[in-house]
């Protein structure tokens, strides 16, 4: 879990968030807790997304076990009320960028994994055949979106995947 | 001495031309069957029951022969495309379509070539019922084509469903040029992830029920038809009674589709078979095969302007009953376009739509044909 420390127009919120899955999260504020999912991670060009956070010392405000345990965040319907302001470089197809800057492979639909024409450590290029998925009794070549390095590769021949499960992870950077 | 060396050759004598070439037409079956891979299921049955029965004074087709008895006992009375069917519903999956039911609307657009194609064959001088017979063949939908064929126009039951199953094989070579046509390549790129959405078992069960009961209230001559595919689908669903499940998939589906392709098959006899009529058949259902296509292309292109861009237009050539041969074509066109492009999901949803739709077009022609 991660606890994240938010100052919006001087007020602060805590938000805690728990990871669920490769692209849901639970975050919670509050009494509230809200379930996420998060159809696309890239970087907006120019745009920084990584929140610059202060990490507290338990020790510095006096509570050790459990710190701000006693925080109490302002009534969440004050957030909701806030106007919806559109992001401003999205891409069109948030689901599938085609940049090339993916981390990951995920499966497209559910099925079952007939083959990994990968392993750790091969160089691949855009287009190349990565794994096999037999989905509705039809084999479907999954291919790399990107030139990059196998960090990592998560499923075997017979595994069954559902929808948006990780297949392979690239080294990062390696492109 | 002389009579019993006639009678020898009884055989030879009694050999026409139109006998030899419909035995050449058997084989071509067989041959596309065997080589090509076209239906083998059914055409290689239906080529083998067209050479037995077009042999010289063939037993087969006597008043008691065994294809006269298969004929009798299951394409008279319509048993056998029914029986198929249970199988077909044991096996399909309906879950894409449950997971987007909009997918529905396809399935209906897809079946408006019926129509189209009905008005052409009244133009070429068929009677009504043979031409809703040969419109029926857009839906690619073999065991419709045969059950709807042998109520209005028996006659024609062997060209018919031969060109059902033809066509049927076709599928990923007539659809795919009609696709480039209709769509550009922008509306071919269009990306539609798999939207995730797991049904209950429970609405896998009631589906197939309240299709019964919604499909047989508003178009009672569908019910055989539809009826028995959702029947079997029932059966797949509870999950309580595979070897029912089993029996219906494997079994009766196996051993019904060979009595149906020979008994089918038996019907091509020379003189009614070797006709004009016959290649008015083939050349009007590749006709309706086409303006089905288009029909759900256009129909896709028009959601497609509704949802303001997000709707790939290819899922409309996957709402005939053509299954799962249609959905695999839009899959490969989207894969050709944008190998990250995956709509099998959606297609088969489209698909699955199409099966029930194009029962439910054989169903509205004849309640409008007023058979029975």
């Amino acid at each position: 879990m991660r606890r994240y420390k938010l100052e919006i127009k001087g007020k602060e919120f805590v938000v805690d968030v728990q990871t669920l899955s490769a692209n849901k999260f639970r975050a919670i504020l509050g009494d509230h807790a809200y379930e996420v999912d998060i159809s696309s991670d890239e970087d907006l060009a120019g745009a920084r997304i990584t929140p610059e956070i202060i990490p507290t010392r338990p020790e510095d405000e006096g509570v050790v076990e459990r710190p701000e345990v006693s925080y109490r965040p302002p009534d969440p319907a004050s957030m909701r009320q806030l106007p919806k302001v559109p992001s401003p470089a999205l891409p069109t197809k948030p689901q599938l960028p085609s940049d090339g800057l993916r981390a990951e492979i995920i499966a497209p639909m559910p099925g079952t994994i007939q083959s990994v024409e990968v392993k750790v450590g091969d160089e691949v290029k855009h287009g190349q055949p990565v794994a096999i998925l037999e989905a509705m009794k039809m084999k479907n070549t999954l291919r790399s979106p990107r030139d990059g390095v196998i960090a990592e590769v998560l499923v075997q021949p017979g595994q069954s995947v559902s929808y948006g499960d990780v297949l392979v992870k690239f080294e990062e950077g390696k492109a | 001495m002389t009579v019993s060396f006639a009678q020898l050759l009884q055989g030879i004598q009694n050999m026409t031309p139109g006998s030899l070439l419909m035995i050449a037409v058997g084989c071509l079956l067989i041959y596309l069957a065997v080589v090509k891979e076209y239906e083998p299921m059914l055409l290689l049955p239906i080529g083998a029951g067209a050479i037995l029965a077009n042999l010289p004074l063939s037993p087969m087709i006597e008043a008691e022969g065994m294809f006269t008895v298969l004929k009798k006992a299951g394409v008279d009375n319509e048993l056998f495309p029914l029986l198929v069917f249970i199988g077909i519903g044991a096996m399909t999956d309906f879950g894409p379509l449950l997971e987007n039911p909009r997918m529905m609307l396809l399935g209906a657009a897809g079946q408006f070539g019926i129509f189209g194609t009905l008005m052409l064959a009244l133009l070429l001088g068929f009677d009504l019922k043979e031409a809703a017979s040969i419109g029926i063949i857009g839906a690619i939908d073999g065991p419709t084509s045969i059950y709807v064929s042998n109520l209005l126009a028996p006659h024609m039951l062997g060209p018919i469903a031969v060109t059902a199953y033809s066509y049927m094989s076709l599928v990923p070579i007539i659809q795919p040029p009609i696709m480039r046509a209709l769509t550009s390549r922008k509306e071919r790129l269009i990306r539609m992830p798999y939207t995730s959405r797991p049904i209950s078992r429970r609405i896998r069960i009631i589906f197939p029920i309240a299709v019964f009961v919604v499909v047989g209230t508003l178009v009672p001559m569908a019910t055989p038809l539809i009826g028995t595919l959702m029947l079997g689908n029932l059966l797949k669903e509870s999950g309580v009674v595979e070897r029912l499940t089993k029996a219906s998939s494997n079994e009766i589906a196996n051993i019904v589709t060979l009595f149906l392709g020979l008994a089918v098959g038996s019907t091509m006899q020379a003189a009614t078979f070797l006709k004009m009529q016959t290649l008015a058949i083939l050349g009007l259902g590749i006709l309706a095969f086409g303006l089905d296509t288009a029909a759900g292309l256009l129909f896709a292109k028009f959601l497609n302007f509704l949802s303001k861009g997000r709707f790939n237009p290819l899922l409309g050539a996957a709402g005939i009953s053509a299954f799962p041969m249609a959905a695999r074509v839009v899959q490969k066109m989207g894969q050709e376009e944008d190998f990250e492009n995956f709509l099998l999901m959606h297609a088969m949803g489209a698909n699955t739509a199409g099966q029930i739709a194009s029962v439910v077009a054989g169903g509205v022609l004849l309640a409008l044909l007023g058979a029975h």
